[in-house]
């Protein structure tokens, strides 16, 4: 739903209305202020997105992962559960 | 082989500079077009400079698919319109003229009171803004399928389909209210 306004024959614009407000001079320098913002922004990169900030992230990542992992492993390697025979657990509960 | 206007669109592509001529060729028709959807002549400026900044900063991207130049602007503009009145929440201006309704109140068997008047504004807040943009262009500025086609990008015929479908559904609105 847009509501809208009816503006009744309005009046046709003057050449002079149309000349007042044309400025090319004044869309040239917004567009060099507009240009070189774009291209500052474009040029600065933010620290999240630095290669080398990536690159040593992903490598510390990757290293707890695998001390995790090995750490896993060191720990419980050869501990194999023993578990009582059945006949001695009978005997117990006689 | 290029056209005048192409070649200037090409030169523009390669140096802002010489965007100048397509400037002076199109400030008016798009000033125009701005003026009719907007409430002042001071608010149709700002808009308008924003769509030639933004045909400025996009124009290296424009690509000649056989439309005429005028019409990506006009769809600059239509689009800046648009971003203006959702920002904005103000209501759409549609500027009628007295033959553009007679014209229309024909096409819709309708007679010119003023109760019609205000059902058609009901109507037309009902419709999307394709469809308001169909009537101004049709009745409202007077343009020909063709040129219509050219603004929003469609075909002439698609133009017309589109509006005599348009012209049916408000048909029935105004016959059931």
């Amino acid at each position: 739903m847009t509501p809208i306004d009816f503006k009744i024959n309005p009046e046709p614009v003057s050449e002079d209305a149309v000349e007042r407000h044309r400025d090319f001079d004044a869309l040239m320098r917004s567009y060099q202020i507009k240009n070189k913002n774009l291209d500052r922004r474009s040029r600065k990169t933010p620290l999240h997105r630095k290669k080398w900030v990536v690159i040593g992230l992903a490598a510390l990542m990757g290293f707890i992962l695998f001390t995790i992992i090995s750490g896993y492993f060191v720990t419980f390697w050869g501990n194999s559960k023993v578990e009582t025979p059945i006949e001695y657990r009978l005997e117990e509960i006689d | 082989m290029l056209s005048d206007e192409e070649t200037e669109i090409v030169l523009a592509q390669q140096d802002p500079a010489q965007f100048r001529p397509l400037y002076n060729r199109y400030y008016q028709p798009i000033f125009i077009f701005i003026l009719k959807r907007v409430e002042s002549e001071a608010l149709a400026a700002d808009i308008c400079s924003e769509v030639f900044l933004k045909a400025l900063t996009n124009l290296p991207k424009y690509e000649m698919r056989g439309f005429p130049f005028s019409s990506w602007l006009y769809r600059i503009a239509s689009n800046e319109i648009n971003t203006f009145y959702r920002k904005q929440k103000k209501n759409r201006v549609v500027s009628i003229t007295d033959a553009g309704i007679h014209s229309l109140f024909e096409e819709l068997d309708e007679g010119e009171a003023q109760e019609n008047l205000l059902m058609l504004k009901r109507i037309m807040g009902e419709l999307d803004e394709t469809s308001i943009q169909l009537i101004e262009l049709r009745f409202f500025e007077k343009r020909s399928f063709k040129e219509m086609g050219e603004i929003l990008e469609i075909t002439e015929n698609n133009a017309k389909i589109r509006t005599y479908r348009l012209l049916a559904k408000m048909r029935k609105k105004f016959n059931k209210k």
